[in-house]
């Protein structure tokens, strides 16, 4: 009878289907860490869409500097030696009455509306760089960066300042 | 053989199961509502960033071609039309001007119409009409298209519309509205309000020449764009200013006022030797000054070929307002490019002139001139003398004299051109600047947004506290057919 209630405790316990304490916690913390990669998930998408919004706004500026630019061609034009374009750091107001002190002055204007006063770590700034020593064809790099520097927007164009 | 298969969950071990697949299920619920939460929120965001980027892609595409012409298609007036609302309602509109194709002008107006009883929700539209003559945006906005045009099409393109706003730019300034100074007008060529001369005399066949001329004498020919009708005065016919004196003074002249402002900064002029025949290698300058030898007959045989135009600003009290202070004039000083070194207009005392002499077709660019300064005032009274007036004078049939004054002769001007800044009118824009702001459809969550500080696009500030999401944008476009024909 011994040997047979032996066999019986065996069965029990080969039928003893529950999870152990251990078990059911790695479990949870396998479902828990789903639940916050869902909601990291949301989240960072959510993040990934302002920043094509911005990037967005930061094309739509860009385009409004390049026609700025291009009725002002004859500076463009002298942008083989000395440009005022140049480096320029919209985040600051342009200073005179210049035509390029005054472009700056309305696109600081409308980068701070479109994105909010610039942070330490964003770039607002345009670079002129002729194609080659006697072309007219000028690239104009121009970088938008909002988010304190982590949504950087750089856009690169080709301007003809041809001179009327 | 009685609990043998005890397999059934003890009661505690259920409650245990319950309250661990409540907390799953609780965290599955919140997990689905914020995502949702956050779908929404990219939805609308996304629906925002869309329409706008939609909206000012479609407007842009249309300012670049405002004032586009079609070949032999009369000129475009009112290329760019900007209607504000002014500071406190919504919105702004634009209409735009082009050929679509040669026999399709096309007006291109956008504007807002408020959606249903909510006042804050506006639609944009895009309106499309086929025009003979311009029509103003009121007309557009009080009804579809006048009798005079054809709709084309009316519809909306953008919807929660919370402002849309139209810059005007020119030389990098906001456009201004016409007052008198310089770069605050419109360039372009200047149609004489009234034309009156002292001296016109009728004659179709000036001494005997019997070309293609239609009409004569009349002032008013010099200036109605046909070269075949002149202004005539017969050089014996003594002139009626006895005021003036010197090199004018044995002229006839025409006095042309303005009905607004106006600042001269080039002259055309011609006269029509080739009228009665022959040639003269092309109606250049050179044509008559160097080659006159080359000329066939009747070439500048009757009709002048050389003639000299005086044009006299500042007479008999005419006003006249100098329009420039040296900051504003590129390379140039204003003193330095006054006659007697004068920056003001002076009346009466002091006449100030140009004077062009034309061979053939001229053209006077008034702006490298240092002696009148005619290009810094704005006068609406301008008085054209016409003095010297040279035909050539033919031995066997060659030219022998092309200085050849004849005493019976004519004074004849074929036509006079006067292009120039234009003031008293709104200033036509050669860049626009689109702003526009728009919000979700839907609220969200449960606090009210306000913006920060007011958001200020065009002349309008926009604030606002509910639960909805906003955004704007802003761009610009030169208008390529303005902006490079002005150049």
């Amino acid at each position: 009878m011994c040997g047979g209630q032996n066999l019986d405790r065996k069965k029990l316990r080969v039928n003893e289907l529950g999870l152990t304490l251990i078990e059911s916690m790695v479990a949870a913390a396998v479902v828990g860490i789903g639940f916050v990669a869902a909601f990291n998930l949301s989240t960072v998408s959510t993040n990934i869409l302002l920043s094509s919004i911005d990037r967005e706004k930061g094309s739509m500026l860009t385009s409004m500097i390049m026609e700025d630019m291009l009725t002002d061609s004859s500076t463009i034009n002298s942008c083989a030696t000395t440009c005022p374009y140049h480096n320029m750091d919209f985040k600051t107001a342009g200073s005179g009455s210049t035509t390029p002190a005054t472009k700056q002055t309305k696109w600081q204007g409308h980068a701070n509306k479109l994105f909010g006063t610039p942070s330490v770590n964003d770039k607002r700034t345009i670079k002129v760089e002729q194609t080659s020593n006697t072309s007219s064809v000028f690239v104009i790099t121009i970088e938008i960066d909002s988010r304190d520097g982590r949504a950087k927007n750089i856009f690169r164009r080709t301007l003809n300042a041809w001179a009327p | 053989m009685p609990g043998r298969h005890k397999n059934g969950f003890s009661l505690v071990e259920m409650l245990i199961a319950l309250a661990v697949s409540a907390i799953i299920i609780a965290a599955a619920f919140g997990s689905y509502a914020m995502i949702a939460r956050n779908f929404d929120f990219q939805k609308d965001m996304k629906y925002i960033a869309q329409s706008a980027r939609a909206v000012v892609d479609m407007i842009n595409s249309d300012i670049r071609l405002a004032g586009y012409t079609a070949v032999d298609n009369g000129a475009i007036t009112d290329a760019v039309m900007l209607a504000d609302s002014g500071t406190a309602a919504c919105c702004d509109a634009i209409s735009v001007i082009y050929d679509q194709t040669p026999t399709e002008r096309r007006q291109v107006t956008y504007y807002t119409k408020q959606f249903t009883s909510d006042d804050t929700r506006f639609r944009l539209y895009k309106h499309i009409c086929q025009i003979t003559t311009p029509l103003t945006i009121a007309e557009i906005q009080a009804g579809q298209c006048p009798a005079t045009a054809t709709l084309l099409a009316e519809n909306p393109i953008a919807d929660y519309v919370e402002d849309l706003q139209f810059s005007g730019f020119k030389n990098g300034a906001v456009t201004s509205d016409g007052s008198v100074g310089y770069g605050n007008g419109n360039m372009r060529w200047i149609t004489p309000s009234s034309i009156t001369a002292v001296c016109e005399d009728s004659v179709v066949n000036v001494n005997g020449g019997d070309g293609a001329l239609t009409a004569s004498g009349d002032a008013a020919y010099a200036f109605d764009g046909n070269h075949l009708t002149t202004y005539a005065c017969k050089r014996t016919n003594p002139q009626s200013d006895p005021s003036v004196t010197g090199y004018f003074s044995k002229s006839g002249w025409i006095r042309l006022s303005f009905s607004t402002p106006v600042r001269l900064t080039k002259i055309d002029a011609r006269v029509v030797p080739e009228i009665d025949g022959g040639t003269g290698n092309g109606i250049t300058m050179n044509g008559w000054r160097n080659n006159w030898q080359s000329f066939t007959e009747p070439y500048g045989k009757y009709r002048p070929g050389w003639a000299e135009l005086g044009f006299m600003y500042g007479r008999g009290g005419q006003q006249c307002v100098n329009t420039c202070a040296d900051s504003a004039v590129p390379n140039n000083s204003c003193s330095n490019r006054h006659w007697n070194g004068g920056q003001q207009c002076l009346l009466q005392s002091s006449t100030r002139y140009e004077n062009i002499s034309i061979w053939g077709t001229t053209s006077k660019d008034l702006r490298n001139e240092t002696r009148g300064g005619i290009d810094k005032q704005a006068i609406t009274q301008l008085d054209v003398f016409v003095n010297g007036s040279q035909v050539c004078r033919y031995v066997s049939g060659s030219c022998v004299d092309n200085g050849y004054d004849d005493p019976n002769g004519y004074f004849e001007i074929a036509e006079i051109k006067l292009y120039g800044e234009v003031y008293g009118e709104a200033q036509i824009p050669h860049e626009i600047e689109t702003s526009i702001l728009i919000r979700s459809p839907n609220e969200h969550g449960n606090v009210d947004r306000s913006v920060g500080s007011p958001l200020t696009l065009g002349n309008r500030t926009n604030t606002w506290s509910d639960k909805r999401l906003r955004d704007s944008f802003t761009t610009a476009t030169v208008v390529r057919n303005l902006y490079y024909s002005s150049q």
